[in-house]
């Protein structure tokens, strides 16, 4: 039986808004910090969350990250209706981008999202239907 | 019982309080609550920062400084000056005098905190030049700001500066230098609560070297209600260690580098948070102010406002054409001085108050609470319950520290 989570907070992200692109991760950050968890793996969970919500921000139009505390690990789920990864496996390489040239502009879309949640947590899973959206999985381990 | 470890100046009067709850919603550690109708501080999370008390509309709020009479007790009495007193409006009385009326007082010299101030900004653009290995240096200059690392923002401690604060390192190098005078009591004259808490009780160092502080505003009173002027000697910090009662001051001197200049606690707290995230362009050096417009806005100053008192000290620094003191050479003291003046010997740690429990497992048991509790409340932060939002209330519900029914809200409903 999978264990329950200790504590779980959704945090909405809407595609497109970079005014507030961000504001999840630091919500994840700050119950983070009460929760007394330590400060290196606040900062990874805090990297990791943050480009999943820029991806959100940039590719799709609407998601949601989502925060679950287990004993043992922290989990977010990155959750988006969107255009969904073509090839995940390309994505995952440092530098590849499909970022149109105005997002590249404002210093996003440099291909280094994804590569930067997988250094920053023990284990990434990402499930992707093409015209549908996007679901990452990170966990980061607190021991 | 007040726990010693974190002893505070602010004072809160219960005969004055009306409980209309002001301070509750300016403290930006959400560091107080109604009890009985009354505030009360939170020891643990207070910061001396002052805001409750600049903003305490029946003036029930006060910081603990000595009174004058404790001067009696020295034989020879030396009083360092914050160079945010200059800002003051001394009603035509040019500020020569007001220093000759200070001796008339009591005092046998008077040390302009510019001096340490001079000392402070030499080293701190000598860190600046020689680092490597820090990323960058957060100011030690104000303390309210050390405590507000300690309290909100522990992380950020790693980067605070390893140099002392500039009135205590002048304060140990006129210890010193008078160590065979018998008897010899070093004053403050503070500007603010903050300095006043870390002079009873300092972060960083093992004892502060001044002996009592006295309140700006005391001070202030009396020199301005005699006549009399007396005489004694006078140690006047130049340009740069009297510009720094004010914002903007280190950003200046160190120009040559990536230096950002931060005033007012709400603003350090915006700050902050994104700094935490590490969403800020590179930054060499981070001058940071509780008050806003720095020193000036100091909340015993018996200012009106910052902005005008800013002005002021501008108008008072052109006097000053000097960059060092003519007084006594600041130079070669900083190229002399003992490193256990000019460094921080003891470690800042965190305040234990930021977390919700011993353990996560608890805080987040504490943190589902308050979220269910949090659903059931209007969200309207009207504080009547006594914490400053509806957030902190069902926070204090779940830890067991007040009942659900302390809501007028709720209490009507049932």
């Amino acid at each position: 039986m999978l264990e329950k989570a200790l504590l779980i907070e959704e945090c909405p992200v809407r595609g497109g808004d970079f005014e507030h692109g961000g504001e999840a991760s630091s919500k994840i950050k700050n119950v983070l910090k009460r929760l007394g968890i330590n400060d290196p793996i606040i900062r990874r969970v805090s990297i990791a969350s943050y480009e999943a919500e820029m991806n959100i921000v940039i590719y799709a139009e609407s998601g949601k990250l989502i925060l679950e505390i287990f004993k043992d690990k922290i989990k977010v789920t990155a959750k988006d209706k969107g255009p969904g990864i073509v090839d995940i496996k390309l994505a995952m390489k440092e530098g590849y981008s499909t970022a149109p040239p105005e997002i590249i502009e404002m210093g996003f879309g440099a291909g280094m999202g994804l590569p930067n949640i997988k250094k920053n947590s023990d284990r990434l899973k990402i499930d992707s239907k093409i015209g549908d959206g996007t679901k990452l999985v990170f966990e980061v381990d607190l021991r | 019982m007040r726990n010693e470890n974190y002893f505070h100046s602010i004072r809160i009067s219960e005969k004055k309080c009306l409980g209309c709850t002001h301070c509750m919603r300016v403290c930006p550690t959400e560091g107080i609550r109604l009890r009985k109708g009354k505030a009360f501080l939170q020891d643990l999370k207070c910061i001396d920062c002052g805001e409750c008390l600049r903003n305490c509309p029946h003036s029930a709020i006060t910081s603990e400084v000595d009174l004058c009479d404790s001067m009696s007790r020295f034989d020879y009495r030396i009083l360092v000056l914050p160079s945010s007193l200059a800002s003051l409006d001394f009603k035509g009385i040019p500020y020569e005098i007001i220093l000759k009326r200070l001796f008339y007082l009591g005092f046998n010299e008077i040390w302009e905190e510019g001096i340490g101030n001079e000392i402070f900004l030499l080293k701190t653009r000598e860190l600046l030049r020689n680092k490597s290995k820090r990323k960058l240096i957060i100011s030690t200059a104000c303390p309210s700001i050390v405590r507000f690392l300690q309290v909100n923002f522990p992380s950020l401690l790693y980067y605070l500066s390893p140099l002392n604060a500039p009135k205590d390192i002048l304060a140990s190098f006129i210890r010193g230098e008078r160590k065979n005078y018998k008897n010899l009591g070093i004053f403050y004259a503070s500007p603010c609560p903050a300095k006043v808490t870390s002079v009873k009780n300092p972060q960083g160092i093992k004892e502060s070297q001044f002996d009592y502080t006295l309140g700006s505003d005391n001070l202030y009173n009396k020199v301005l209600s005699i006549r009399e002027t007396g005489e004694g000697k006078m140690y006047l910090s130049g340009n740069l260690g009297l510009s720094m009662g004010k914002k903007g001051s280190e950003k200046n001197f160190l120009k040559n580098y990536k230096v950002i200049s931060i005033s007012g606690i709400q603003e350090a707290k915006n700050f902050f948070e994104k700094l935490e995230e590490e969403k800020i362009p590179p930054l060499d050096y981070i001058e940071v102010w509780a008050c806003y417009n720095g020193c000036v806005g100091g909340s015993l100053l018996p200012s009106e406002d910052s902005n005008i008192a800013y002005f002021r000290l501008e108008l008072e620094n052109k006097n000053r054409t000097n960059l060092f003191s003519k007084d006594i050479d600041t130079f070669s003291i900083y190229k002399s001085i003992k490193s256990d003046i000019l460094y921080l010997t003891e470690e800042i740690k965190p305040r234990p108050q930021y977390f919700l429990a011993e353990n996560f497992e608890a805080a987040a048991k504490i943190m589902n609470e308050t979220k269910k509790i949090l659903e059931k409340l209007p969200q309207i932060d009207c504080g009547s319950c006594g914490a400053p939002s509806c957030r902190a209330f069902a926070e204090d519900v779940a830890k067991g520290e007040t009942t659900l029914y302390s809501c007028v809200f709720l209490k009507s409903k049932k």
